[in-house]
Formats: C-alpha cells, structure tokens, sequence
C-alpha cells in the first residue's frame, strides 16, 4: 500500500484584467493541481479560469449579503483546507494579487504551514499596479501612503499631506458590521470630514476602478473631495488623494549630508 | 460561451486587439465567430450585456476586514505586528 501523496497549497492571482495579467507561473500551477478554488469578482473571469482545469470550484457560494465576511472567509479557507488534507494539490485562484486585501489566501497559507503542508503565494498584478500605470502615478516621486478606508476612519493616521494618500476599498467605506458590500452618503460624508482634517474640501480626488475586461476603460472619476458622498461607489472602487501641499525640506539635514558630501 | 471566452481572452494578451479601433475589432470579432449580440456588446463597451448574457448574477470580490487588535499583555512590540501580520 502507498502512502497517499502530501496536500499542498499554492493561493495565485490572475490579475485586474482577463488575459491581460495571468503570469505563467500562476498559469502552471492552476493546470497542474488536482483541484482549483476560484474566488474572483467577475463572472467572466471565472468562466476563463474554468477553461484552464476541469475541476474549478467557485467559492462565490460562501458569499451573501448581510452575512458576515469573516465566516465567509473562513469557510473558503476550510474549504481549501480540507482537499490539502485529503492529500490533494490545491491552488486557490483570486483575483489581482492573491495577498493584498484579501484575507482568507493568507489565512489558508498561515493555517497550512501550521499544519505541515506545503504552501506558497504566487504574486499577481494588483489594482495597485494598475492604478499607478492608469493614473500616471509614481509614488517614488513624492511618496503614496495606502490605507484601507475604514481603519482609516476607525483610527487616527498620521498623513502627510505631501504625498499621495490612497484609499482601498473605499466602495464599503466604515461598514461596523462586516457583513455589507455597500457605503452609503452618510458613511462617505464622515470619510469627507476625517480627509478634510487634512485636505481643502475644494481638493480634486479620483476614484478609480482597474479595468476587468479587455474592452474596458477603467474608471476614473475626478470630482472635489466634499462631493464624495454624491457619486455612486461599487465594491472595486478606491480612492486617490493627491498631495495638497509640497515637500517640507529638512534643512539640519540638508546641511548635515551637504558637509558629508566636501569631505567624501 | 467557449468561444466568447476565448476571445476575450485573446484579446486580453494581444497589444494589436486591446488598442485596435472599433472596425478591426469588429473584424476579429466577426472572423472569431462571435455571436452578432455578444460582438455588439463588446464593441459597445457594454460589459453589462455581457455577463448578464454568460455570467448572470451577483459576483463579490474578497475583502480585508478590520479586526481590532487584541490587547497585548506584555506590550511587546514585536509581537503585536508579527500578530497582525499574521491576522491581515
């Protein structure tokens, strides 16, 4: 008798747009697992990654209005979890880059390592990546702080208003209940009041959206900051704060490096 | 549906289609043998049509939710950001 072979993970992104960002390696490890988990926001996207295996499984089905996230994530997770303990080669497929705001991959990579199992991330192209290319952003230039929108509102943030200030998940912007995929004006309206701590309510922001399909342009709305809780905001939306203010120059450290530049 | 798919994704990894104005890409759509409604929607920008036509339905996109760190008894911390390293 042979001992059945060891269940491994493996959680891949296959990017913002369909075909455009799938990297080979993600590719190779959905055709070659034994059984694929699919959690991506699109419908169509899903029915591309059907066509890379015969045995995709969507975790959409863990999902549902009003119930809270966490038992959603937690479900998908033991739901990975228990076809790596059956011995199978798993790969969870999800949209973008499988570890930036998305819990339940990191937590599925965590608890398997814990339990002996192989487990690894493969990177995508994230929102981020393409927000930069869409945008025109370089966050080397003046700096880009990131947040995600409710702990923002939830908690004091040191900002600097020199650099750009992104805003993820803006589209479900101080949800308390973890079970809603929506903001509203009120909710937004509070976001305004904590930004204007920092910025003019005349300041140009931009909502963005990546583009899913290769058809589409993406999104980008740009409106004053106090119109925010006018606009209609989805699940996918974020926001782009650009600086309001120029750089603060240090000038004891300016002198400081200037006088280590005459003697080197 | 197989055939739709396809081109999109064809199209998704092909610089020629993505920036290709509308009557080439009527072309390669009508030479790929896309169904005359789902060709329209494409090259109308109508993503709608689309996935209410071959992917009906509410779709979510996972989320990162805040869990309020626990409180730390020994301050430490290092162990509170190895603690919501592993939580996040």
């Amino acid at each position: 008798m042979t001992e059945a072979a060891p269940g491994s993970l493996a959680c891949v992104g296959v990017g913002m747009t369909l075909g455009s960002h799938l990297t080979p390696l993600a590719r190779s490890h959905i055709e070659s697992a034994d059984v694929v988990f699919v959690a991506v926001s699109d419908g169509l996207v899903e029915q591309w990654v059907r066509q890379m295996h015969a045995d995709v499984r969507s975790l959409q089905g863990f999902y549902a209005d009003d119930k809270p996230r966490q038992a959603t994530y937690r479900e998908m997770v033991d739901t990975m979890l228990a076809e790596v303990r059956a011995g199978r080669k798993v790969c969870g497929v999800f949209y973008g880059h499988p570890g930036v705001f998305a819990q339940a991959p990191h937590e599925a990579i965590a608890r398997a390592r814990e339990e002996g199992y192989a487990a690894r991330m493969e990177p995508g192209v994230s929102s981020e990546d393409c927000l930069y290319a869409d945008l025109g952003i370089d966050p080397g230039r003046v700096g880009c702080q990131h947040f995600e929108a409710t702990q923002f509102m939830l908690n004091r943030r040191i900002v600097d208003p020199s650099a750009w200030l992104i805003l993820w998940q803006v589209g479900i912007a101080g949800d308390l209940s973890g079970g809603r995929f929506e903001t509203d004006p009120a909710r937004l309206a509070l976001l305004v009041e904590v930004l204007a701590r920092h910025y003019p309510e005349t300041h140009e922001v931009a909502v963005y959206r990546a583009a899913t399909l290769p058809f589409q342009e993406p999104r980008i709305e740009r409106l004053p900051l106090a119109e925010l809780p006018r606009i209609a905001l989805g699940m996918s939306d974020t926001l782009a704060v650009p600086p309001c203010r120029a750089l603060e120059p240090d000038p004891i450290v300016r002198e400081r490096l200037a006088a280590l530049n005459t003697q080197t | 549906m197989s055939n739709i798919i396809d081109f999109l994704a064809r199209m998704g990894a092909s610089a020629t289609l993505r920036t290709s104005g509308k009557a080439d890409l009527a072309n390669a759509l009508t030479a790929s043998d896309v169904e005359p409604t789902l060709a329209a929607a494409i090259l109308a920008g109508d993503d709608a049509a689309l996935r209410d036509r071959l992917a009906p339905g509410k779709f979510f996109g996972i989320q990162l939710d805040q869990d309020e760190p626990e409180e730390q008894d020994d301050g430490d911390e290092e162990s509170s950001v190895r603690f919501a390293q592993r939580r996040a």
